[in-house]
């Protein structure tokens, strides 16, 4: 899954701990969701897409595997 | 260029707590050991309240949900290691003993009644998350 949270984080010119404390995580699962190394779950991304009032396919799309 | 990789306080949480749990059970080992078993017990509980204290005190999760990922993934392989080496082991050791080959030792028979809980727990876990998922 590809993920723009990290521009829209620092569009706003959030940390990382500060996103995390925003939306209930930790520092190191908003890394991991930015880096791609943890998908989050539907209530996460719910409340990424609130936080940053965009949608959630605003902030996450599936990758493009080159055969649609 | 922005401060992500500065440790937020929720590291230092983290690492509190397994340090806590860690240098508990290392004096409880070291203390058996050395012939203070109930010292050691107490270092033990010591460190387990100190753990539990400091991820309850804490304004940011301790733990999160991508632990939880992490942990269910690692109980998953353990289930799944645990579960393919008994079903090769016991059936071995019981047609091996049968056949006179070899004799049970008594530690035998308790590793059986552990792994034989270990999934009766399990199983009773699995019925009941079915349940509260209908």
């Amino acid at each position: 899954m590809e993920s723009n949270l990290r521009e829209y984080r620092e569009r706003e010119g959030l940390s990382q701990g500060a996103l995390g404390e925003a939306v209930g995580v930790t520092r190191q699962t908003i890394n991991a969701v930015e880096r791609g190394r943890y998908d989050p779950s539907l209530e996460l991304a719910l409340k990424l897409a609130a936080h940053f009032d965009c949608a959630v396919e605003d902030l996450f799309q599936l990758e493009d595997d080159g055969e649609g | 260029m922005t401060d992500t990789a500065l440790p937020s306080p929720t590291v230092s949480t983290r690492s509190l707590y397994a340090a806590s749990w860690a240098v508990g059970s290392a004096l409880y080992a070291a203390l058996i050991v050395a012939g203070y078993p109930l010292v050691g017990v107490g270092a033990f509980v010591a460190g387990a309240v100190v753990a539990v204290a400091l991820g309850h005190e804490s304004d940011q999760p301790t733990f999160d949900e991508r632990d939880r990922a992490v942990f269910d993934e690692a109980g998953r392989h353990t289930m799944a290691a645990v579960g393919m080496a008994s079903a090769v082991v016991f059936p071995t050791m019981v047609a091996a003993r049968a056949l006179g080959y070899v004799t049970w030792p008594e530690w035998f028979y308790y590793a059986g009644y552990f792994v034989a809980g270990l999934f009766a727990v399990w199983g009773v876990f699995v019925l009941l998350a079915r349940s509260h998922r209908r």
